[in-house]
């Protein structure tokens, strides 16, 4: 089935078998990788996409969007009005909030959050030859997650070291997202550090590093040079998209801290 | 800085240029980049900030 005529099967059947599915989803074409199902958008705080987790809150009364982020600086606590969850997430947590929730600001310093959403990161992406699996799709409407999730880098769910830990990923895993700090010493990269280590375990050679990568730049330079030939260093506050055929290493004499995000697994 | 890289391959937007800054209330400030496939945001909440005083 090529693209086209699984956007029209897709299309289709979204309406036909899910009557509701229209307002819980949106479809879109994902370049030429077939097609993606993208959770409604987190970003205002109004937004009626409660539905689409199975948390059925759907007025005014408590924020309707969905958050994936990490806090920088300062604490809040969030109370879901779905399941009664309540957490305070402070600086150096990473969180996944579902709709349907109230929060407010602790202490006496303001409170700075990075949140992410990838529209790629999709839940569901059928391949132009593949047929959709339904059953995956019904198992996607039917994941209830507790409505605040939240978990500390301090104590990642891994830890993975590059070679000679030059890198260091702090994983925080959720049930529909993923979240990780990256640290790099200085001179650390992928070629050296990461590329070997992964050739090993892969048991095939790399030319570049083949993952896609959404996040922002905390503290330090990082130097990301794309196979086709651009280069680019980037550094704090930057936000970016790096797609697969990508070489990077820490430059100048800090540590690099980034943050990634997988927003909708 | 603000970078838009190679036939979005790569892309590269600071916070402190963002697509988009907006502000709810006295309480929240947001500034917005727009990513092409992502879209990152850093928020700014002021203490005592809650949803009941930032829907208004």
């Amino acid at each position: 089935m090529n693209t086209s005529l699984a956007g029209l099967y897709f299309g289709l059947l979204i309406p036909l078998n899910r009557k509701t599915l229209s307002q819980l989803f949106r479809v879109k074409r994902s370049g030429g990788a077939g097609l993606s199902v993208i959770r409604c958008s987190a970003w205002m705080p109004h937004q009626k996409c409660a539905k689409a987790t199975g948390h059925a809150a759907a007025d005014d009364k408590s924020c309707q969007a969905r958050h994936v982020g990490i806090v920088d600086e300062g604490s809040f606590t969030i109370k879901s009005d779905v399941d009664g969850t309540e957490k305070t997430i402070k600086a150096g947590d990473a969180y996944v909030i579902m709709p349907g929730h109230l929060y407010t600001v602790n202490g006496e310093l303001p409170l700075v959050l990075y949140e992410f959403e990838s529209v790629l990161d999709d839940i569901i992406v059928p391949q132009p030859d593949e047929d959709l699996d339904m059953e995956a799709f019904d198992g996607v409407l039917n994941r209830h997650e507790p409505g605040v999730m939240a978990k500390s880098f301090a104590t990642p769910d891994e830890q993975v070291h590059s070679k000679g830990s030059l890198f260091v990923s702090n994983v925080a895993l959720f049930e529909s997202a993923k979240v990780q700090q990256v640290i790099g010493k200085p001179g650390a990269s992928w070629a050296r550090n990461v590329k070997p280590t992964l050739d090993e375990h892969m048991n095939c050679e790399h030319t570049s590093c083949t993952k896609r990568h959404v996040g922002f730049i905390k503290s330090g330079q990082l130097k990301v040079k794309m196979d086709f030939g651009g280069e680019v260093i980037i550094g704090p506050e930057d936000a970016f998209v790096i797609e697969p055929g990508h070489d990077a290493e820490v430059v100048g004499n800090a540590d690099m801290v980034m943050y990634e995000f997988v927003t909708g697994l | 800085m603000l970078l838009c890289l190679i036939a979005s391959r790569l892309v590269v937007k600071n916070f402190s240029t963002p697509d988009k800054t907006f502000q709810l209330s006295r309480m929240v400030e947001g500034y917005r980049n727009n990513l092409g496939t992502a879209k990152g945001m850093r928020v700014v909440l002021q203490p005592g900030a809650t949803w009941e005083v930032i829907k208004e």
